[in-house]
């Protein structure tokens, strides 16, 4: 199903928890709304669920407005953080609610309750209650219970946060086995950015109730269209250095100079330069700067090196080859990859280049 | 248990004013009324007996009297217990709704469980008059003939379980209210998602998560209810009604002892609706036990 959102808006009291989101959601995509806590995305999900009313915009379901559609009649399958299986039903019964309640044929109804099982692995216990299961399987019993009646849109709300590290990472496989097989259009809310970009066809990035970007996870990632995007994606967080910039040369607030740092012809006067430190060489054969080296942290086979620049301080991760502990306490010459470094406007996070 | 050993005499002294005052006026007088039920021709003033034996039982389930109240408290129990169950959940569901309204309704609901009974008996004998009655007039406004509420033998005992449920429905309802607030409201979001209703959400949601509460709920108001004695006085001023028509187990136990001077005939009625209330609650748990295994 093809989701058009049109300026959706939702205030509590005075307070706006979405504003002006616009965005389309093609048939069979898996989205993810990715953001920290109290950004909006859990408000966005229950919206398009017809759980909480939108105040401003409309929702358009294959183009027909659902906007004042209540959740019974949207059709959706919705999974809930904490699963929200009837404790008295056993995972049979569970599943087989939905349709129950839509008055379908017995025989029919035990048909897709197995398939519907048998999709997220479940069959085993279907004569169990939810107590005497784990949290990975009430999982898999709450999305086959969304599913089974053949939802034109299934919405999750972070369903993974329950589970420990290792069950998350393999539910996270199976959830994309699920959606492709079921080939249900797919919204997803997390706060884990490694969740949000393993899993999703693209992901909606939400702060402070706004969509700061909607695109691809790589995109969102390697083009952020904000200071906020970059920030947010990424680990170790993205380097900032803060300072004036004159056709391409960025001066630190203690005078530092780093050469061509921006595109010639660039002046910004208050800007904000991100770095990736996957971006960040040294000893570079054509240098901008001259850094010093403070710390090598050995991680496996990357190594971080915590560089002084001026006032500022970076971490670049390098290879062992390139580096060794004498490097410690001397100045080296570092340079960048065009590709890593974006300049953005200091005031309003906007990316400038 | 981690009590140390200097504590304990100081823990009985707190504990032995309540020890001994249950044991007077508790454990002593159980004990004297089991012994007493299988005492036979006991008389009260020399306490003395011919022999131990069950004539005192036999003399009970004999009695045509014993027989007429232990109908007429079967009848009060079966039809005032599943009424205030079944409006005690309808009013708490809809009184779990109005948040704004809880502060007045939980007032309001403990009122008549602090109120004097004969303030409330002098509010319902009016509620029950014939011909200026509350209940006559508003049968009238739907063009009903009006009843003799107090004095018709026909129309005691529903007069009656009016005011049992009237007085059975406050603790009921504060119950279902705090058990229902107990749900979840991610079930009933859950339900709504799946389009279930508001009526289907309550049988298929709200009453099986309810179960145990309920059974608690039904098993009290049966130990209250079979008990029905006291209420006789705000409103029949301490008769068994017209034509004997409530004449309740609990009022022959009464009777026994207040006019007959029988002790051991009194005894061995109590304990026949003690055993009485015991199998139902037993087989209520039991009952319930089941139900929750086969689900």
């Amino acid at each position: 199903m093809r989701i058009e959102i049109r300026e959706l808006g939702r205030t509590f009291g005075s307070a706006p928890a979405v504003e002006g989101v616009s965005a389309t959601i093609e048939d069979g995509e898996f989205i993810c709304i990715l953001g920290p806590s109290g950004c909006g995305k859990t408000t966005m999900l229950n919206m398009l669920g017809g759980i909480i009313a939108p105040t401003a915009g409309t929702i358009l379901f294959d183009g027909v407005d659902v906007t004042k559609v209540p959740a019974e009649k949207r059709g959706v399958g919705f999974v809930f953080q904490n699963y929200a299986l009837y404790p008295h039903l056993t995972v049979a019964k569970n599943i087989e609610f939905p349709l129950a309640i839509e008055r379908v044929p017995r025989a029919e109804r035990r048909r897709r309750v197995r398939e519907a099982a048998d999709l997220v692995q479940v069959g085993p216990y279907l004569d169990r209650r939810p107590a005497e299961l784990s949290g990975g399987q009430q999982q898999r019993v709450a999305i086959a219970r969304a599913l089974v009646k053949n939802p034109s849109l299934l919405l999750l709300d972070e369903p993974l946060s329950n589970l420990d590290a290792r069950l998350r990472l393999e539910m996270r496989v199976e959830l994309q086995r699920i959606q492709r097989e079921a080939k249900v259009t797919t919204v997803f809310v997390t706060h884990d950015q490694d969740e949000a970009m393993s899993i999703s066809d693209r992901t909606m990035l939400m702060n402070r109730g706004r969509l700061v970007h909607f695109a691809d996870p790589q995109e969102l990632y390697d083009d952020p269209a904000e200071l906020f995007a970059a920030t947010f994606l990424g680990n170790p967080p993205i380097n900032q250095l803060r300072g004036r910039i004159d056709d391409g040369d960025l001066t630190l607030a203690d005078g530092t100079i780093v050469q061509g740092i921006a595109p010639a012809g660039l002046t910004v006067d208050a800007a904000i330069v991100g770095v990736r430190s996957e971006t960040v060489t040294l000893a570079s054969t054509a240098p901008r700067a001259r850094a010093r080296v403070e710390d090598l942290q050995y991680v496996g086979r990357d190594v971080y090196a915590d560089v002084r620049l001026g006032d500022a301080r970076l971490s670049a991760l390098v290879s062992r080859r390139e580096v060794d502990r004498s490097l410690v306490g001397t100045e080296v010459p570092i340079g960048f990859d065009a590709d890593g470094v974006h300049v953005f406007d200091a005031e309003s996070g906007r990316r400038i280049r | 248990m981690t009590a140390n050993r200097r504590s304990w005499p100081r823990a009985t002294a707190y504990l032995l004013p309540f020890l001994v005052g249950t044991a007077i006026f508790t454990v002593y007088p159980i004990v004297y009324l089991l012994i007493v039920a299988f005492q036979e021709d006991y008389n009260i003033l020399t306490r003395e007996f011919s022999q131990f034996g069950l004539s005192n039982f036999e003399a009970v389930l004999r009695d045509p009297d014993f027989g007429n109240a232990a109908r007429n408290t079967a009848l009060y129990t079966v039809i005032v217990v599943p009424v205030t169950i079944s409006l005690g959940l309808a009013i708490a569901s809809l009184l779990a709704r109005i948040r704004f309204l809880r502060p007045f309704y939980q007032t309001a609901l403990f009122l008549p469980l602090v109120t004097s009974s004969v303030a409330i008996g002098m509010v319902w004998k009016y509620i029950y008059n014939a011909d200026y009655g509350l209940l006559n007039f508003l049968l009238s406004t739907i063009g009903l003939d009006p009843v003799n509420w107090l004095n018709d033998p026909r129309w005691n005992m529903p007069a009656l379980v009016i005011f049992g449920v009237w007085s059975a429905l406050p603790f009921t309802i504060l119950i279902f209210v705090a058990a229902l607030q107990s749900i979840g409201e991610q079930y009933y979001t859950a339900a709504r998602i799946d389009g279930a209703t508001v009526v289907q959400r309550f049988f298929r949601i709200t009453v099986p998560l309810m179960g145990s509460t309920i059974g608690l709920v039904a098993v009290l108001n049966l130990i209250d209810s079979s008990k029905v004695f006291s209420e006789l006085f705000p409103l029949f001023n301490g008769s068994p009604g017209a034509g004997f028509s409530l004449y309740t187990v609990v009022y022959y136990i009464y009777e026994q002892l207040s006019a007959e001077w029988d002790l051991g005939r009194a005894a061995a009625a109590s304990l026949l609706l003690f055993a009485a209330v015991l199998v139902l609650t037993l087989l209520q748990a039991v009952l319930q036990r089941t139900r929750r295994r086969r689900s």
